[in-house]
């Protein structure tokens, strides 16, 4: 027999009308007989009742279209929230931008805005084996591209624990030797590759919001590690975060700022998600 | 004209126009959603814009297995969440966080409940100040349900989890909005007439 408390979930039922004909009846019956949950009952429609009201009296401002529209139609601007000294640097316009950077933190204009630093328990439950094979290569858009070519493999394993929110890793990058000469030619005070990548095997890490590859040498920066969760720094491999531009934009900056070459031009990444609130910085220390 | 579908798939050939049928369908219902979810109209038009950006952008993805609709509003939710985040407006909810598993509702009998007789004068915008009290997973889903209308069967897709889960969640979110109501002293049983406006009672 029903208490009352197995009602509840059929009063919302009832009202939300998701509940059948027999399911109605007999919350209508109950109510008949038990005052407590008559009250009840009435107080959830009331709620209901108001709130729903509530939407239809929202008005939102008018230049909302406008907005969102200029927004869509200038995709490559960072669009802000609040104010911050972040600059979008875009492959196209890297030379534009070379005299900031020094100053100016990378954004990119196709990550979130929304949302704050990266909370300090992130963690990615699956575990992942990744061998990982860097492939620099011309391209025919870029013939001048590809000043030397490598093609090493390093085997790469990522194993996350959600348990106790520690991103365990042993990536072995310590095989992959990027062309330096072409870094540098590439680097040119940016710190930005416009080269195109590959990185074979990785299909395992799919299902983020975004992917970037930050090449480079020396001890990650911890300004940018205080915003990436759960980094064992001496794997080397992995930095996990939130997924909004200022947190992005953040730790890539602080990657760049300690002499990591930020690709985002890889050919081969997985596909991007726009479910996911993550997104994963593939660190690489030749 | 063009059905939902089909402007999506137009948006997705790169069709701006398309894509702009598609915020004028959506943007209202998105703009609501954040405003109730972060209290803020500032924020709430942040969360438009973020949220249309990310559909500009992966609309190539949209693979047509699942509603439209069901996808914008799981970015919307996402969204949302780093809104809420990045504000720390979730940091002291009035309800208890706990597992749906464990899900039990301590009822009161009210049949001597002073709050049976509230005003309910100001009960809308108590409301409002009773969604934003809500933990962020009950708030979630009385959003979707009465802001946005969504079915149960909908929200389970749009948050990933299971219908009866989202029954209980809603029930607890209820359940604890009317706490807070009637804490406030702003709820009724008066002030409901003729059953749910733009609910499906049968």
């Amino acid at each position: 027999m029903k208490n009352c408390e197995d009602y509840i979930i059929l009063m919302n039922m009832v009202i939300d009308g998701e509940a059948g004909d027999d399911e109605q009846n007999e919350l209508l019956n109950h109510i008949e007989s038990c005052e407590s949950c008559k009250i009840r009952f009435q107080q959830y429609l009331s709620a209901a009742e108001e709130m729903r009201a509530l939407s239809e009296e929202i008005n939102p401002p008018e230049e909302l279209h406008s907005v969102i529209m200029n927004a869509v139609r200038q995709p490559a601007r960072t669009v802000r929230r609040r104010p911050v000294i972040y600059r979008y640097i875009g492959p196209i316009a890297a030379c534009a931008a070379m005299l900031t950077l020094a100053v100016a933190a990378i954004s990119w204009p196709q990550l979130g805005r929304v949302g704050g630093g990266a909370p300090p328990g992130t963690t990615i439950a699956a575990s992942y084996d990744i061998a990982a094979t860097w492939q620099q290569y011309e391209t025919e858009d870029s013939p001048e591209m590809g000043i030397g070519q490598f093609e090493e493999e390093g085997t790469t394993g990522i194993s996350q624990n959600d348990g106790d929110a520690t991103l365990k890793s042993n990536m072995s990058m310590a095989q992959l030797k990027p062309n330096t000469e072409s870094l540098i030619d590439n680097i040119s005070g940016l710190n930005i590759s416009d080269k195109l990548y590959e990185i074979k095997d990785i299909g395992s890490l799919n299902g983020y919001a975004a992917y970037y590859v930050a090449v480079g040498e020396g001890e990650l920066p911890a300004y940018a590690l205080e915003l990436a969760a759960n980094v064992q720094i001496e794997a080397n491999n992995c930095l996990v975060l939130e997924n909004n531009s200022e947190t992005v934009a953040e730790v890539l900056s602080g990657l760049s700022a300690a002499g990591y070459l930020i690709q985002r031009n890889i050919s081969n990444l997985p596909e991007e998600s726009a479910d996911s609130t993550e997104c994963v910085i593939l660190i690489c220390q030749p | 004209m063009d059905t939902e579908l089909e402007l999506v798939r137009r948006s997705k050939a790169g069709d701006e126009q398309a894509f702009e049928q598609l915020v004028l369908i959506y943007e209202k219902k998105i703009y609501s959603m954040g405003l109730r979810y972060t209290g803020s109209s500032q924020d709430a038009l942040d969360i438009c814009q973020e949220v249309f950006l990310r559909l500009f952008r992966f609309i190539g993805q949209f693979n047509e297995n699942s509603r439209f609709s069901t996808w914008v509003y799981r970015i919307s939710a996402n969204v949302c969440k780093d809104a809420v985040s990045h504000r720390h407006a979730d940091a002291m909810p009035l309800g208890r966080d706990t597992d749906d598993e464990q899900y039990s509702i301590e009822i009161s009998d009210l049949r001597y409940s002073p709050e049976k007789q509230f005003d309910t004068i100001e009960l809308r915008d108590t409301i409002a100040d009773g969604i934003m009290s809500l933990p962020q997973k009950y708030r979630e889903i009385v959003i979707m349900r009465d802001i946005n209308g969504l079915t149960y069967s909908e929200i389970g897709e749009a948050l990933s989890i299971e219908e009866g889960t989202v029954k209980s969640r809603l029930a607890r979110a209820r359940e604890q909005l009317r706490t807070f109501l009637s804490a406030i002293g702003n709820i009724s049983p008066n002030s409901q007439s003729n059953g749910v406006k733009g609910g499906r009672v049968k």
